[in-house]
């Protein structure tokens, strides 16, 4: 599995750099951010439930068990704008009133999907997103 | 001296770090223990022209035409350039104390020249998770009577340079006490309500120093040297909001008693007892992501014990509506302030066209240009405006 997920990634990678080359428009190219669990999580989330999470309008998974989201600052764009329909201004302006309000804590943020990783690794109610380009084994795609 | 403001604001939010740190929990669990985050807004604005009625009234001075953009601060405008009335900077810390328990504080500095205290607490309460949907909360916070009242400081939050000030304009804007929030999301319904309570005292508060410099003559009880304080007691209130999808809707109620106290002999006389007030409320957002649309509406019943004229509610009501265009962002908006009791002198409506330009996620530039017409009977003056005014600002968070 792990191998098979490798080869796709590399042969994904030839295509881009060949795309790029011949700079065609339109190209599977762009990146296509997932969302992520711990591998013990086995919950199954709707699209709308993800925004929720994210948007920290609820805090639970469907099971009970208190979520831990975690945002990539390198992914942050193209999460909101996919998951959230939201552009970063009004995702931060939709943050400045929950934060500033009381409303809400804001999430964790790590620089680097590195970083994601490693926290939803080790953390069994975490939830994250990475660049499909940078997802391994150790986590489970939920989303994406 | 507004350097001198964001100095102090700078030291008492480096020992409020340091506290929050010190005592900050460290158990188990993925949070950050202490958060600092903050905002700001540096604008600067002026009247290109406007009538005389609020001139020929004015016992301070000033160079009107004037208009007024936040009745709670103090914040107005006058014939020339300036970058007091709605440059502020504020600070916030949250700290989590236990899994459960956590602590925020709020600092803002201001340069709005009516506003006496440099740096003032804005927030500092307590929260308390019973659980992953309900939360108490005791302490200082703004109270949450329209829908921008609560990050009304925080300009980078909406589209304009202010939320309009016909809706916007209260005696009071804090309130200590206590409030309980539920939050919850069902698929793409989400749901956010509370139930609030406590009072707050204002000394010397501004719209009072507003009126006086507007309306009366120097023998006057209300005359701008004599202090007069607000006090709002038995504040309670709730409010629901609603959100699905691109849809927002909002519901509040609030009752307090009103009364203001006047020091013209230096002791403490009730100029009335006091009065129960009432502010029913709603709001209506629509944001496509290119289109906006946003409505408010606020009734507020006045008493009719003491009142002169009896029944003297307000009504205020706002429209705004604009397209976003990437990072660029138009509103048009129009807002009226009517006043039911006749002769008030309060009566006004406002058009306002803005533009908000995203210079990053956290930051943007605006401009706004605004009529303000008073609709007054013959002889009454205007609190504020007639008036012709632009402004523009640059706004922050962190």
């Amino acid at each position: 599995m792990g191998s098979r997920s490798t080869l796709t990634q590399t042969t994904l990678t030839l295509i881009c750099a060949l795309a790029g080359m011949a700079s065609l428009s339109v190209t599977p190219c762009e990146a296509e951010p997932v969302v992520i669990v711990n591998l013990k999580n086995h919950e199954s989330l709707s699209p709308a439930t993800i925004k929720q999470l994210f948007l920290e309008r609820v805090e639970t998974f469907p099971s009970g068990a208190v979520a831990f989201p975690v945002e990539s600052l390198a992914s942050q764009k193209e999460f909101s704008e996919r998951f959230l329909q939201m552009t970063p201004e009004s995702l931060n302006a939709y943050w400045a009133r929950l934060l500033f309000t009381g409303q809400a804590k804001p999430l964790k943020k790590l620089a680097k999907d590195e970083d994601v990783i490693k926290f939803v690794r080790d953390n069994a109610n975490a939830i994250g997103y990475v660049d499909s380009e940078n997802v391994v084994s150790s986590v489970r795609v939920l989303a994406q | 001296m507004p350097l001198k403001r964001f100095q102090q604001l700078g030291v008492a939010i480096w020992s409020v770090v340091a506290l929050s740190q010190a005592f900050a929990y460290d158990g188990d669990g993925p949070w950050d223990r202490t958060n600092v985050s903050g905002f700001g807004t540096v604008g600067a604005g002026r009247v290109i022209s406007g009538g005389m009625p609020s001139w020929t009234n004015r016992l301070d001075g000033q160079n009107c035409p004037c208009l007024i953009v936040d009745w709670a601060h103090g914040a107005e405008y006058t014939g020339s350039w300036n970058a007091n009335p709605e440059t502020k900077m504020g600070v916030q810390i949250d700290t989590d104390f236990t899994s459960t328990l956590s602590g925020t504080l709020q600092l803002v500095g201001r340069t709005a020249p009516m506003v006496k205290h440099k740096v003032g607490v804005e927030w500092l309460y307590g929260t308390y998770k019973l659980d992953p949907n309900w939360t108490i909360q005791v302490g200082r916070k703004r109270l949450p009577i329209d829908y921008y009242s609560d990050v009304q400081d925080i300009g980078n939050a909406y589209v304009w340079i202010r939320p309009s000030e016909e809706v916007y304009g209260w005696d009071i804007v804090n309130y200590n006490g206590a409030n309980i929030t539920y939050h919850n999301a069902f698929d793409e319904l989400s749901l956010n309500a509370s139930i609030f309570t406590g009072a707050e005292h204002s000394r010397d508060y501004a719209l009072g120093k507003i009126f006086t410099l507007n309306q009366f003559n120097q023998t006057s009880p209300f005359a701008p040297k004599n202090r007069i304080d607000a006090n709002w007691t038995n504040i309670i209130g709730a409010h629901a909001e609603v959100n699905y999808q691109w849809l927002t809707a909002r519901l509040v109620y609030t009752q307090f008693d009103d009364q203001k106290i006047s020091f013209v002999t230096g002791a403490p006389v009730p100029t009335t007892p006091p009065r129960k007030r009432e502010i029913f409320g709603y709001a209506i957002l629509a944001d496509s992501g290119n289109w906006i649309f946003i409505h408010e509406y606020s009734y507020f019943k006045r008493d009719a014990i003491n009142t002169s004229p009896p029944d003297n509610n307000y009504i205020s009501i706002s429209f705004s509506g604009g397209y976003r265009w990437h990072k660029l962002t138009s509103m048009y908006s129009v807002s009226s302030f009517r006043d039911e009791g006749p002769g008030s002198g309060n009566d006004r409506r406002n058009n306002s066209f803005s533009l908000r330009y995203d210079i990053t996620p956290h930051s943007d530039v605006k401009f706004q240009f605004e009529v303000e017409r008073p609709e007054l009977p013959n002889g009454v003056g205007a609190i504020s405006g007639p008036a012709k005014e632009i402004a523009v600002s640059y706004d922050f968070t962190f």
